[in-house]
C-alpha cells in the first residue's frame, strides 16, 4: 500500500523583501560586470594605441635598417677607379708578352696586340700562312698551360695561297696568370 | 510546529504528538471557534499543521477514462465526479494523485466553501505569528504510518470523529488503490466495525490484512504509534 502526500494548503508566495534582495543583488551584480566591460574596454583601447605606436616605431626601425643597409650596398665612384687601378696593377702583361715571344713559328706574323686589363683578356691579330701553322702556333702559346689558354676566335682565309690569311686569337688572365 | 486536528465532531490541538487541546463540537464554526483560545495561548510564533477529518475532506478512486491529458484534465474530472462519489454539495477543492499512465487514480475533495473559511481562520492566527504549513486530511498521516509499520498491507481504515475512511490496495501488478471511500457520518465504534467488514468483504481482502486507527479523544500514551511519527500519536488508537 502506497502512502498519498495530499496537501490543500496554498503554496506560500515568495516575500517581497526576498525580491527586492534578488534584484539588487542582480543589478549590482549587473553594475560590476558593466564597470569591468568599461575598464576593459579602456584598457584595450590603450593597448591598441601603444600597439600602433609600436608598431610605427617598428617599421621606422625596419626602414632605417634598409636604408643602411642600402647605403652600405652603394659603390662609391672611387671604388669603381680603385678596382680597376687594382686589376691593372695585378694584369700579367709580362707573362702575356713573355708567352707570345715564346712561341717562334714559321709562317706566323703578329699584327696587333690588344690588352684589356680590366677585363683581364688579350686579343691578338696575327697572318698566317696555312691552318696548320696557325693550329701550331696555338698549341705552342698554350704549352705548359694546365688549361689552354689561348683560343682562336676566328680565321680568315684567302683564296691566293701564302699571303693575307689573318686570323685572331685570344686569352683570359683574369685569374692573374696562374 | 503544532497540530490541529479539525472536524465537524472534534477539535484538538496537539505538540509532538502529545495532546494540548480536546473538544468535543457540533459543527465546524463551533470546532475552529473552539481553537482559537488555545492558540491565542500558545505565545511566540509557530507553524501549524492542520489535520482534516475524514467527512471534510474525503477520498474516491476516479476511473480511468480515455483522453485525459494532464493534471488540469484529472482535476477537471475529479471535480466533476466529487458530489456523485463523495456526497459533498457545491464547488470542491481537488486534489489529485500523479500516477503514469491512464490508470485509475485516487482523488480527495474538499467543499471550497469549507476551505474558504478554514484559510480565513489561518489568515486570523498569522497575525498572532502562526504561519501555515499544511492542510491535510488525518487519515493521509494514519496511512504513512501504517505504510510505515506494514509496507505489505492491503487495507487501511481510519475512524475520526466522523467518517471512517478505507483505503484498499490494488493487486501488486495493478499498483494504486482499489477502492478509496470515506462513510459519513459515522460516528459509533459498532457501526463502524460493521460498515468496515462489509466493504472489506466486498473488496475481498481478509481482515486480517487490514489496519484499522481510530480517533479517541481522551489522550494516552503513545505506544508503538509514537514511533510511527504520528502527529497526533496520543490521540489514536490502532487495532487489526
Amino acid at each position: 500500500m502506497k502512502t498519498l502526500n495530499v496537501e490543500f494548503a496554498p503554496r506560500q508566495p515568495v516575500p517581497l523583501w526576498i525580491w527586492i534582495v534578488l534584484a539588487s543583488l542582480l543589478l549590482a551584480l549587473a553594475a560590476h560586470q558593466a564597470w569591468l566591460a568599461w575598464n576593459l574596454t579602456g584598457k584595450l583601447k590603450l593597448a591598441e594605441r601603444e600597439s600602433v605606436e609600436l608598431s610605427g616605431q617598428l617599421d621606422r626601425a625596419t626602414q632605417q635598417r634598409q636604408e643602411a643597409l642600402a647605403r652600405a650596398h652603394v659603390e662609391l665612384p672611387y671604388a669603381q677607379d680603385a678596382a680597376a687601378v687594382a686589376r691593372l696593377a695585378a694584369f700579367p702583361i709580362d707573362r702575356v708578352l713573355g708567352s707570345l715571344e715564346a712561341a717562334q713559328v714559321q709562317g706566323i706574323k703578329l699584327t696587333a696586340l690588344d690588352v684589356s686589363a680590366t677585363e683581364g683578356s688579350v686579343k691578338a691579330e696575327l697572318e698566317f700562312t696555312d691552318n696548320d701553322t696557325l693550329m701550331h702556333y696555338l698549341a705552342e702559346l698554350n704549352a705548359g698551360e694546365p688549361k689552354p689558354r689561348w683560343r682562336l676566335i676566328q680565321a680568315q682565309t684567302n683564296a691566293s695561297a701564302g699571303a693575307g690569311n689573318t686570323a685572331s686569337i685570344g686569352s683570359t688572365w683574369a685569374d692573374g696568370g696562374r | 510546529m503544532h497540530d490541529l486536528y479539525v472536524g465537524t465532531r472534534m477539535a484538538a490541538l496537539c505538540q509532538g504528538g502529545q495532546a494540548i487541546f480536546v473538544a468535543a463540537v457540533n459543527d465546524t464554526d463551533a470546532a475552529l471557534a473552539a481553537l482559537s483560545p488555545p492558540l491565542a495561548k500558545l505565545g511566540g510564533r509557530s507553524k501549524l499543521r492542520i489535520w482534516l477529518s475524514g467527512g471534510l475532506c474525503r477520498p474516491f478512486i476516479v476511473p480511468a477514462v480515455p483522453g485525459i491529458r494532464g493534471t488540469v484534465e484529472w482535476q477537471r474530472t475529479a471535480a466533476a465526479l466529487a458530489p456523485q462519489r463523495t456526497g459533498l454539495a457545491g464547488p470542491c477543492r481537488v486534489w489529485v494523485d500523479a500516477v503514469k499512465g491512464d490508470a485509475p487514480r485516487v482523488a480527495v475533495v474538499m467543499q471550497e466553501s469549507w476551505f474558504e473559511q478554514l484559510m480565513a481562520f489561518v489568515e486570523a492566527n498569522r497575525t498572532r505569528g502562526h504561519s501555515l504549513a499544511s492542510i491535510r486530511p488525518w487519515w493521509a498521516d494514519v496511512l504513512r504510518a501504517a505504510h510505515a509499520r506494514d509496507p505489505q498491507l492491503r487495507a487501511m481504515a481510519t475512524q475520526d470523529c466522523d467518517s471512517l475512511t478505507v483505503l484498499v490496495s490494488a493487486p501488486p501488478n495493478e499498483g494504486g488503490f482499489s477502492l478509496a471511500s470515506t462513510l459519513t457520518p459515522v460516528t459509533d465504534r459498532d457501526a463502524a466495525e460493521s460498515a468496515l467488514a462489509r466493504l472489506l468483504l466486498s473488496a475481498d481482502v481478509d481482515a486480517a490484512q487490514s489496519l484499522t486507527a481510530r480517533l479517541i479523544q481522551q489522550p494516552q500514551e503513545p505506544a508503538d504509534a509514537a514511533k510511527a511519527g504520528l502527529a497526533m500519536s496520543a490521540l489514536t488508537e490502532w487495532s487489526r
